[in-house]
C-alpha cells in the first residue's frame, strides 16, 4: 500500500521540527555553567601547539613561542591565554603569515621596534622575520 | 515549561529564522587605504524607536589581521559598525546576535564562576563571547541594558535584545558601543568591534556648530598579535593609513571650510594627541564638547589628548586653497612601563571647491526636534552639592616572580591590593543619593585612563591643583608615576543621584589589556 503526503503537511512537520530544535537549543545555551577560578599560573596548553621555541618579553611578562609540525607558530601568555597565531603558507598568504618554505623557527627576540622571528630552512639559510611577515634580512650559508 | 521560560528557550527558534538573512561570520570588507574617508552609515530612529539587528562575526584578513565586525543589513547591503543616531527619549531597541565560528582561537577561555545571576546564555567567556557596553551612557546597569558584568552571548546562540530608553537628560554629544565580556574585550575591540552612538541636539548648547558639515570619525588600533610587542596599526574609519610606506585616507573639504568633526578614541591603548596641521603648522580646533557633554564654552586650543575610549568634538577648519592640511597624532609618553604611542598621519586633508561629503549637523527629520527645548545639562549643578563621601583609590602594578605575570591592580586605599574577579562583592558601597568625592592616584610607571560606567563625572583637580575648566568625563588620564616624587593624582566628583542607575556596575582602566587582567572593581549603588 502506498501513502500519498502531499507537500504542505511535510513542510509543516519540518517546521515544527525545526521550531522544537531551536527551542532544545535555546534551553541547553541558557544552563550556565559555573567552573572555579583559576589562578594566573594554572593554565593549560595544548599539545598541539607542538614545541616551545622560544619565550620572550610579552605585554604580561613572559610569553612562550610555539611552533606546531606544519610549522603554525601560536603565542602562549605566562598565564595560558593563546594570544594570537601565525599561519604559514605555501605560494601566497590567503590569512598572512610565514612562508613554508622558511624552514622552522629557531628563535624570537624583542627589541625597540616589536618581536622578531628567526628561521632556518632545509639548506641552513637563516631568516630574520618580523611577525607581520616582513623579511627584513637573511643569511646565507656556504 | 512556564510560558516565560518557553518564550525565553525558543529565541533560538524565531529570532535564528528572523535574522537569517543577516547573519554571516565572515565581515565585510575594510575600505581600500588611499580613498576618501567615509562616515559610518548611520541608523535613525522611526516614530521614536531605533530598531537594529547586529550580528558580530570575525574573519581573518590576507595580511592575517583579525577582524571582528558588527554587521548590519543596510538597504545596500551588510555595513559594519553603523553610528545609531537617537534623540532623547526614543527607544532603542537592538538584538546583537553572536555568529563568530568555532575556531582554534576560541579555546582560549576564561574558566571564571558565572557572577550572579545569569543574562543571555550564560557559560564559559571565551574569545568568542560577546555581550554589548554603552560606553558614557547614563542608563541602568541591568540585563537587557548596560549590564555587562552577568550578560554573556555564546557563538550560535539567538539573539540577544538590548532595550533601552535613552534618558530625557542625556547630554548631547558622541557616545559610543564595544563589547566587555572580562578578559576578552581587548581582542575584539582590536579586531574593530566598535561603533558610534550619537545622543542628538548639540546644536541646542553649542549653536555655532548650526550650519557646518558634520564628520564621524573612529580612531580604531590593530595590533597582529596584541600581547606580543609590535607594530599595529592606527584606522580612521576602518582606513588604514600606510604612511609613509603607502597611500594615506584623504578628507575633501572647501577651501577654509569649518566643519564639525566628532572623534572617538575606539584604540584599546593608544592616546592621541590629535592635531590638524595645516601647511605644517597646527591649527586652532574650536573644543564644543568631551566625552559627549557640551563644554559650558567654545575652548580654542591647537591640540587635543583623547584618552582611551575618550572623544572630542570640535570645529575644524580645512586648508585654504592652494594648501595642504594633515590629520594627525603627535606621539605620547606613557611612562618607563607604557607601551609606546606613537606619531601617525591619520589623513590627508585636501582642499577641494565644491566638496560634498559629510551630513549637515542641522537636524535631519529623525534628529531631536527644535521644538524641544534645551534642557537643563545633567550633572550641571554638581560643583555646589553637599559631598556625602571622600575615597581615595590608586593604579598600582606589580610583577610576579621572574616571568611574570604582571598584575594590574585598581585599589580603594585601606583595602587589599587584587585583581578583579567576576564573582568578587563590590569592593564600594554606596547609596542613591551619594555624591562622592574619588582622588584617584596613579603609583604604576605607566599612565593609566580611568574609566567608570552609568555617570560622568566632574573633574575637580589635577595633582592637587584646581582644574580650571571642571570637565564633565567619563574618562581621564592620570599620568604615570616617574619613581620619584609625589604620584600624579586627579580628584573628582561622583554623582550617585540619579534612581535609575541603581545596580552594581564597572570603574577600570581603559587601557583594554589592564581591564582584561583585572584593573578593574565593582561598585554597588543600593536604591
Amino acid at each position: 500500500m502506498t501513502i500519498h503526503i502531499g507537500n504542505k503537511p511535510l513542510l509543516t512537520a519540518a517546521a515544527v521540527m525545526l521550531f522544537a530544535a531551536g527551542c532544545m537549543v535555546g534551553a541547553h545555551l541558557r544552563a550556565p555553567q559555573v567552573v572555579r577560578a583559576a589562578s594566573p599560573n594554572d593554565g593549560v596548553v595544548p599539545k598541539s601547539y607542538g614545541h616551545l621555541v622560544s619565550a620572550i618579553a610579552d605585554r604580561i611578562g613572559t610569553g612562550l613561542v610555539f611552533e606546531d609540525q606544519s610549522g603554525v607558530i601560536r603565542f602562549v601568555s605566562i598565564t595560558g591565554m593563546k594570544e594570537g597565531q601565525l599561519n604559514r603558507y605555501d605560494q601566497t598568504p590567503t590569512k598572512g603569515g610565514i612562508p613554508k618554505s622558511y624552514g622552522h623557527l629557531v628563535a624570537a627576540v624583542v627589541n625597540g621596534k616589536g618581536t622578531g622571528l628567526i628561521f632556518e630552512d632545509s639548506d641552513g639559510v637563516i631568516r630574520f622575520v618580523t611577525i607581520t611577515g616582513e623579511t627584513e634580512g637573511e643569511l646565507r650559508r656556504e | 515549561m512556564s510560558l516565560m521560560r518557553f518564550s525565553n528557550d525558543c529565541r533560538a527558534a524565531v529570532l535564528l529564522l528572523a535574522l537569517s538573512s543577516v547573519v554571516s561570520a565572515q565581515c565585510p570588507p575594510r575600505p581600500v587605504s588611499g580613498t576618501e574617508v567615509q562616515d559610518p552609515y548611520a541608523i535613525t530612529p522611526q516614530n521614536g524607536t531605533l530598531q537594529a539587528d547586529f550580528s558580530l562575526g570575525e574573519s581573518v584578513d590576507q595580511k592575517g589581521y583579525t577582524h571582528y565586525c558588527y554587521q548590519y543589513q543596510a538597504p545596500s547591503g551588510v555595513v559594519e559598525a553603523p553610528t545609531l543616531r537617537l534623540n532623547r527619549g526614543d527607544q532603542l531597541q537592538l538584538n546583537l546576535a553572536d555568529v563568530i565560528q568555532d575556531n582554534d582561537a576560541s579555546r582560549m577561555e576564561m574558566r571564571h564562576a558565572a557572577a550572579g545571576a545569569v543574562c543571555g546564555d550564560g557559560g564559559i567567556a571565551t574569545v568568542s563571547s560577546t555581550n554589548l557596553h554603552f560606553h558614557g551612557m547614563p542608563i541602568p546597569p541591568v540585563c537587557h541594558q548596560d549590564d555587562v558584568i552577568d550578560t554573556l552571548l555564546q557563538p550560535g546562540a539567538p539573539a540577544f535584545n538590548f532595550n533601552i530608553q535613552i534618558p530625557s537628560d542625556t547630554p548631547p554629544g558622541l557616545y559610543w558601543y564595544h563589547p566587555h565580556v572580562h578578559g576578552f574585550t581587548e581582542f575584539q575591540v582590536n579586531g574593530g568591534a566598535a561603533g558610534a552612538l550619537i545622543v542628538n541636539g548639540m546644536e541646542k548648547y553649542r549653536p555655532e556648530i548650526k550650519g557646518l558639515k558634520e564628520h564621524v570619525f573612529i580612531v580604531r588600533q590593530q595590533y597582529l598579535v596584541p600581547w606580543i610587542p609590535g607594530p599595529y596599526q592606527l584606522s580612521l574609519n576602518y582606513q588604514v593609513s600606510l604612511f609613509p610606506n603607502g597611500n594615506s585616507p584623504f578628507i575633501n573639504m572647501k577651501p577654509g571650510e569649518r566643519q564639525f568633526w566628532r572623534v572617538a578614541n575606539a584604540t584599546i591603548q593608544d592616546f592621541l594627541p590629535i592635531e590638524i596641521d595645516i601647511n605644517g603648522k597646527a591649527e586652532k580646533l574650536e573644543l564644543i564638547a568631551l566625552d559627549g557633554y557640551p563644554l559650558a564654552k567654545t575652548r580654542e586650543v591647537k591640540s587635543i589628548t583623547i584618552p582611551p575610549a575618550g572623544r572630542a568634538e570640535f570645529i575644524a577648519t580645512g586648508p585654504p586653497a592652494g594648501g595642504f592640511g594633515e590629520f594627525v597624532v603627535g606621539p605620547y609618553d606613557t611612562g618607563p612601563t607604557g607601551n609606546p604611542d606613537l606619531s601617525a598621519l591619520l589623513a590627508v586633508i585636501n582642499p577641494v571647491s565644491g566638496a560634498e561629503n559629510a551630513r549637515p549637523s542641522q537636524p535631519l527629520s529623525s534628529d531631536d526636534t527644535s521644538s524641544q527645548p534645551a534642557v537643563r545639562l545633567k550633572w550641571s549643578d554638581l560643583e555646589n552639592v553637599h559631598v556625602t563621601t571622600v575615597r581615595k583609590l590608586f593604579f598600582s602594578e606589580e610583577f610576579g616572580g621572574t616571568n611574570g605575570p604582571i598584575q594590574f591592580y585598581i585599589t580603594v586605599d585601606g583595602q587589599q591590593q587584587k585583581v578583579f574577579e567576576p564573582n568578587e562583592k563590590p569592593v564600594i558601597r554606596t547609596k542613591v543619593g551619594a555624591v562622592e568625592d574619588w582622588t584617584i592616584e596613579n603609583r604604576a610607571l605607566e599612565t593609566h585612563a580611568f574609566h567608570i560606567h552609568q555617570i560622568h563625572f566632574k573633574l575637580l583637580e589635577v595633582d592637587g591643583k584646581p582644574a580650571p575648566d571642571g570637565d564633565m568625563l567619563d574618562t581621564v588620564t592620570i599620568p604615570y608615576w616617574s619613581g620619584k616624587g609625589p604620584y600624579h593624582s586627579v580628584k573628582v566628583r561622583m554623582d550617585f543621584r540619579d534612581p535609575t542607575i541603581a545596580g552594581t556596575f564597572l570603574f577600570h582602566c581603559h587601557i583594554l589589556l589592564h581591564e582584561d587582567l583585572g584593573m578593574m572593581h565593582k561598585i554597588e549603588v543600593d536604591p
